[in-house]
């Protein structure tokens, strides 16, 4: 080999490692709000800069106290990630602007951002790493899917550290783990306000009688389409036509679209994130194909949903946890300033992934602040025990949080929202609304 | 009725897109004898280099306007690939090929990730829910488009291999590298040419693909082990071999899919894979004769 070809190839070499990194994920340290540190996130950044991919070194900082972000910051679940990011950088900004914890000496809450990728199989390790690695955390939140969330339970059990989940996955809060948190609804919860939208739309003359439930076969999905197919099969005036699941990844939906076709459905509820629900969808209009759809949220409710659809995502309607447009949060000026600070720094409004990763970290801080303590257990015991009082922990609806136990914000409700001039908008239950239905 | 023959209109739209990737990795295999496990990324660069066009002109040019500009631009970086990674290691064996191409699949993800982040990107597009309608079977427009395109390609490659000066010499090499050499073939040359073609081919279909799917770093593994199956059913090293490979991937795909369960429907397409190795190991549309090394 020449002595040109050899130097190449060495030049290569450092290219290629750096390009390896690019792409991967690591836990690095941000305190947003801190004024004397200004982190690139705290402007909005919602991607780890090559700064900041070292790993934490596991001080505590002494005035601050650390909270593990995990988020899906790469791989096909990178969309939610990168709101879930954006949402808890924001309430931690807030949080620390406004002295952070007062229990602690006006500590201020430090974030140890992680890329758990968007591969279940990989969760549990890095968790475990990064846990390892910071024995002084408080506890952990963003897990923006059932997947990873289940995959890191165990490992969250084992350092009995509290932490908060996204997921929605009805194993979550009944397999009798002690240490983690939602302060979202279950997959129950879903198809019960599924049901009542339905019966609201028929009532309202918008028919609609043979459903089809199309999933992907992950934990989300599949967790998500048994409760609608116990609700649902025994439904009256409703017959479930067709329940259909699918390997997420797939890259075409024309079958799935002339099943549902074929099989008459007037009303479909597909439970997908944003890639396959963009393809099913815009299959359905290519072949003109209008059901009534009631999605089951994930990436019904992405910014990204919109962009890629387009006008023709207008009308479309969806189950939600969150939106930031209901009335809890319209009638509180802290909640309502908040989304709106959102929106100006992320340029974006506020999804779903983004006001429950907030709201967890505003439930967390308040925690530990009654604590008065990092210790594991007290802040455990806080989060079941008090009663909130923060003006911020009115974002999530309907208002203030309730943990049991098992882990469930008891008061947690879900919402149905619309589309509508490319913005998800709460249209039921009627008491939250921000918009009305969509004709 | 129509549900049957609407499956197989889709099956032979999405086809159509298999083998539009497709057609390019039979290419590079059938003159330099790699299985290309980068073909994929290919494709990916293919879309990020038409999102990055279609920003650079304003959002005002359609992905179909950009196709030759990105043609060229992945046929250029066809050639320094082939030149700086997969020359050094011609003739080093199979091992030496999966490991070059799999790390460059690796690479060209992580690269992708850090120039352009996570995030789904898109190319705006106004057909991305139209379609033509044939009686009651309505056909996907992007789809019917880049189901053309792969005809025309298929048939301008099989014209180029049979009519041109080139296209004889590169014929020449896949069958014998040894003797065409000893004919005066340039085949480095031809080398990078046939390397080149096939990254552009998968450019190209990278393109066409943008109205119908998001962009982001790993969208290629949607259509590598697919492509792959249909590379492997129409015979390694033909052209028309993996066109109708695609299209008949993509017909049974959509059969099982409908008829039976999505779910079912990839594994309906390995299971193909299986008795058609089994039956006939070369591939469908294959002449026979061993593979030279």
């Amino acid at each position: 080999m020449n002595m040109g070809k050899r130097l190449i190839g060495l030049l290569l070499i450092p290219i290629m490692i750096t390009s390896l990194f690019a792409g991967c994920g690591g836990a690095s340290s941000t305190t947003p709000g801190n004024t004397s540190q200004q982190p690139a996130s705290a402007q909005g950044g919602s991607v780890p800069t090559q700064a900041e991919q070292g790993l934490s070194d596991g001080s505590t900082g002494g005035d601050t106290v650390k909270i593990g972000l995990f988020a899906c910051l790469s791989g096909n679940n990178a969309d939610s990630g990168k709101i879930v990011r954006q949402g808890v950088e924001l309430a931690t900004k807030l949080v620390n602007e406004n002295g952070g914890l007062e229990n602690l000496g006006g500590a201020k809450i430090e974030l140890v951002v992680t890329d758990i990728t968007s591969d279940s199989t990989q969760v549990a390790a890095i968790v475990e790493r990064v846990l390892s690695q910071n024995p002084d955390m408080a506890c952990g939140l963003g897990f923006s899917t059932s997947g990873v969330t289940l995959a890191a339970i165990s490992v969250f059990e084992n350092y009995k550290m509290p932490f908060f989940t996204c997921g929605t996955n009805n194993d979550i809060t009944t397999k009798g783990y002690n240490y983690v948190f939602r302060n979202v609804c279950n997959g129950t919860a879903f198809s019960d306000i599924q049901l009542e939208f339905i019966r609201y739309l028929q009532n309202a003359g918008y028919g609609g009688t043979k459903l089809g439930i199309v999933y992907e076969n992950t934990a989300y999905g599949i967790s998500m389409a048994e409760s609608a197919e116990a609700k649902f099969s025994n439904a009256d005036g409703l017959e479930l036509a067709l329940y259909e699941s699918f390997s997420p990844g797939f890259s075409d939906a024309s079958s799935l679209v002339t099943k549902l076709k074929n099989a008459g459905c007037d009303i479909v509820i597909p439970c997908a994130y944003a890639n396959e629900c963009s393809l099913i969808m815009s299959t359905m209009a290519q072949m003109n194909y209008s059901p009534i759809v009631v999605g089951g949220g994930a990436g019904m409710l992405l910014p990204s949903f919109g962009v890629d659809m387009g006008e023709s995502v207008n009308g479309i309607t969806s189950a939600s946890c969150w939106n930031f447009d209901s009335t809890n949060i319209t009638n509180s000026a802290a909640c309502t300033a908040a989304v709106k600070q959102y929106e100006e720094t992320y340029g974006d409004f506020m999804a779903e992934h983004a006001g429950l990763t907030f709201s967890h970290l505003v439930a967390a801080a308040e925690a530990i602040n009654y604590a008065g303590s990092t210790d594991h257990e007290e802040i455990r015991k806080a989060i079941i025990e008090m009663t909130p009082e923060w003006e911020l922990n009115l974002i999530n609806p309907p208002g203030y949080w309730d943990f049991d136990e098992k882990g469930d914000n008891i008061n947690a409700i879900a919402l149905i929202v619309q589309w509508q001039d490319g913005r998800p908008r709460t249209v039921y239950p009627l008491e939250y609304a921000g918009a009305e239905l969509m004709q | 009725m129509i549900t049957a023959i609407q499956t197989i209109f889709n099956g032979l739209l999405i086809g159509g897109v298999y083998a539009l990737i497709a057609v390019g990795l039979t290419m590079i295999f059938g003159v330099l004898k790699i299985v290309n496990l980068a073909q994929g990324e290919f494709v990916m660069i293919g879309m990020y280099a038409t999102f990055v066009l279609f920003n650079l002109f304003g959002q005002s040019a359609t992905s179909y306007m950009l196709l030759p500009l990105v043609a060229i631009i992945m046929l250029a970086l066809g050639a320094v690939i082939m030149i700086v990674f997969i020359r050094p290691v011609l003739g080093k064996g199979d091992t030496a090929y999966i490991l070059i191409t799999s790390g460059l699949s690796f690479v060209l993800q992580n690269l992708a990730q850090g120039f352009f982040t996570a995030n789904y990107q898109f190319v705006k597009s106004d057909i991305k829910t139209a379609s033509l309608k044939l009686g009651g079977i309505y056909l996907s427009l992007p789809k019917v488009i880049a189901f053309f395109v792969a005809v025309v390609l298929v048939l301008l490659v099989s014209l180029f291999l049979k009519s041109t000066d080139t296209g004889r010499a590169i014929r020449s090499v896949s069958i014998d590298r040894a003797v065409s050499q000893m004919l005066g073939v340039n085949v480095a040359k031809m080398y990078i040419i046939a390397f080149s073609l096939g990254v552009m081919f998968a450019g190209i279909s990278g393109c066409l693909l943008t109205p119908i799917y998001s962009i982001y770093p790993r969208i290629g593994t949607v259509f590598s082990t697919t492509v792959f199956a249909v590379v492997v059913l129409g015979g390694l090293g033909n052209i028309k071999g993996a066109f109708f490979g695609g299209l008949l991937v993509g017909v049974v795909e959509n059969f099982v899919g409908t008829y039976y369960s999505m779910n079912l429907a990839p594994a309906a397409v390995f299971l193909l894979f299986i008795v058609v190795m089994l039956l006939r190991p070369d591939g469908l549309f294959a002449k026979g004769g061993a593979r030279k090394a």
